[in-house]
């Protein structure tokens, strides 16, 4: 059943600062009690892999790069602080997964599952839903 | 006589970093504390007060001493 105050995000990007947004609307959301599902996919996930060389695979620009310079809590640790707050739940996709035979293993300790889009819209229904 | 007043200092810490140091302050203290947490970073005397509304704590202050912003919070629930 669809809940009013639940926060879906499809993260998509591999986009440091938009990764980084996710995780600080998710920590926040988190922080009012709010359930949250983040759907990890395509370039994003990456990002979470626990070999360094492939998390770093993704793009950092100019604000980006300024956060980490200046010791800007990356996304990593606001997920982690997010499912200590509240009801966060982290699905990898199903999808890319597969293509680069992943397991959850492979991935930093924060998902709850794997996932693939039937499966997102069929718990997301009449939720809101944002994209980044 | 005069209620204690924890000091929570986030200064040097970038968003949501004072918010998030508020927030596991608030949850290490009984309600009735209040909290005042100092922050250096500008948007959270805004931030701040946005999320203790919707979280329905109370605000007791919100004012900028030399530079590094103080917000005072009562845990209420």
């Amino acid at each position: 059943m669809a809940d009013p105050q639940a926060i879906n995000i499809m993260l998509l990007s591999g986009d440091y600062a938009k990764i980084q947004a996710a995780a600080m609307l998710t920590t926040v959301a988190a922080s009012y009690g709010k359930p949250v599902r983040v759907f990890v996919s395509m370039e994003a996930l990456p990002a979470f892999h626990r070999d360094p060389e492939i998390a770093s695979s993704i793009t950092q620009g100019s604000v980006a790069r300024t956060l980490v310079q200046q010791g800007v809590e990356s996304y990593l640790e606001l997920f982690r602080q997010s499912k200590e707050l509240g009801p966060v739940t982290l699905y990898a996709c199903s999808l890319v997964m597969d293509v680069y035979h992943w397991t959850l293993g492979d991935l930093v300790d924060l998902f709850d599952d794997t996932l693939g889009v039937a499966g997102f819209l069929a718990k997301v229904e009449g939720e809101s839903t944002y994209t980044l | 006589m005069a209620e204690t007043v924890k000091i929570v200092d986030a200064r040097g810490s970038f968003c949501p970093g004072p918010l998030m140091e508020l927030i596991k302050g608030i949850r290490q203290e009984p309600v009735g504390t209040i909290l005042e947490i100092w922050s250096s970073d500008q948007g959270s005397a805004k931030d701040i007060p946005e999320w203790v509304q919707r979280a329905k704590h109370e605000l007791v202050k919100n004012f900028e001493e030399d530079g590094v912003y103080k917000i005072q919070v009562k845990k209420l629930r």
